[in-house]
C-alpha cells in the first residue's frame, strides 16, 4: 500500500511538479509521524485512566451492550435488564455467549418497528458507506487517474478495461447514496437517543 | 410463561428457574426478547420493583394461554407415547 501511496506521489510529482513537494513533505514527514504518536499517547493516557478493577470492568461492558438496543427500549428496560446483566456477569455466566446473544437480540430490537428500521439502517450506511465510497471508488479512481499500473484490493482495477470507469462510477455513486442515508437519518436517531 | 406459573420472579430467577426446570441456560437478551414480546401480548405484567430487580407476573390472560398451551402439549406427548408403546409392543 506504501507503495501504491509513493507511485501517487511521484506521479503527482511528475504532472504538478514543484508544487506538490511541499504537500507531499507535510504529508509523509510531519502529518503522518505527528498522527500516530498522538493517537498512541491518546491510547495510552486513555488506558492508564480507567479504572480496571473487575467491577469497573463489567459495568462498562453492561452499559456498552446496553447502548446497542433502541433509545426506548433502554428508557423502558435498560436498569432491570443491567441488573439480569450484572447478576449474570457475577455468577461467571460472562463468556462470549453473553456479548452475541446481546448482539443479536438488539439486532432484532431494532427491526421490530419502522423508527428502529430507520435507525439501524442510518448507522449501517454511517459504517459502511466508505467501503464503496473510499476503498472501492475514490482510492481506484486516483490510482486510475495517475496512471498506476497497481490493482491492490480495488475491484474495479481488476475488470475489463471498458468496465473500470462504470464501476468505479457506481461505487462512488452508491457510497454517495448510502452517505445520504446516513446523513438524512441522523437527525431522527440524534433525536431518539 | 411456566417459570411465572408458581409465582412472581424477576429476570435473574426467571433465568435459574427455567435451567432448573428445563435444563437450558436463557442468555439475558433472550429471555428479554421473550418478556417484551409477552409483555406485549398482554401475557405477564411487571410488579412493583425490588431495587433494581423487576419481577413479572402472569395475567389472567396469560395463565389462560399457559393452560391451553400446555394442555395440548400434554395431549400431543400422551398421543405419542400412547403410540410409542404400542408400536414397540407389535413386533
Amino acid at each position: 500500500m506504501s507503495a501504491d501511496l509513493a507511485t501517487v506521489s511521484s506521479k503527482a510529482f511528475e504532472r504538478w511538479g514543484w508544487k506538490c513537494v511541499p504537500v507531499i513533505v507535510v504529508c509523509w514527514v510531519v502529518l503522518w509521524p505527528v498522527g500516530v504518536v498522538w493517537l498512541a499517547v491518546s491510547l495510552v493516557a486513555l488506558y492508564r485512566a480507567r479504572d480496571r478493577s473487575e467491577r469497573a470492568v463489567a459495568e462498562r461492558r453492561i452499559a456498552r451492550m446496553l447502548s446497542w438496543y433502541p433509545p426506548q427500549w433502554r428508557a423502558r428496560y435498560g436498569e432491570e435488564f443491567s441488573e439480569v446483566l450484572r447478576e449474570t456477569i457475577r455468577s461467571g455466566h460472562a463468556g462470549p455467549r453473553l456479548t452475541l446473544n446481546v448482539a443479536r437480540e438488539s439486532n432484532a430490537t431494532w427491526w421490530q418497528n419502522a423508527a428502529g428500521r430507520r435507525g439501524l439502517v442510518t448507522v449501517w450506511c454511517w459504517s459502511l458507506c466508505w467501503l464503496p465510497l473510499v476503498s472501492q471508488g475514490l482510492v481506484p479512481l486516483i490510482i486510475k487517474l495517475s496512471g498506476s499500473t497497481s490493482r491492490s484490493w480495488f475491484l474495479a482495477l481488476y475488470l475489463a478495461p471498458g468496465l473500470q470507469w462504470p464501476v468505479i462510477a457506481l461505487m462512488v455513486m452508491t457510497g454517495l447514496l448510502m452517505l445520504s442515508v446516513a446523513i438524512r437519518g441522523t437527525p431522527a436517531l440524534r433525536q431518539a437517543g | 410463561m411456566s417459570s411465572l406459573a408458581e409465582g412472581p420472579k424477576h429476570g435473574y430467577a426467571l433465568i435459574n428457574d427455567i435451567e432448573q426446570f428445563a435444563g437450558v441456560r436463557l442468555q439475558p437478551g433472550t429471555l428479554y426478547g421473550a418478556v417484551t414480546r409477552l409483555l406485549e401480548g398482554g401475557l405477564i405484567e411487571p410488579m412493583d420493583t425490588e431495587g433494581r430487580r423487576q419481577p413479572y407476573r402472569l395475567t389472567a390472560e396469560g395463565a389462560a394461554a399457559l393452560q391451553a398451551h400446555l394442555s395440548a402439549q400434554r395431549r400431543i406427548a400422551d398421543l405419542g407415547l400412547r403410540r410409542l408403546s404400542a408400536g414397540l409392543a407389535t413386533p
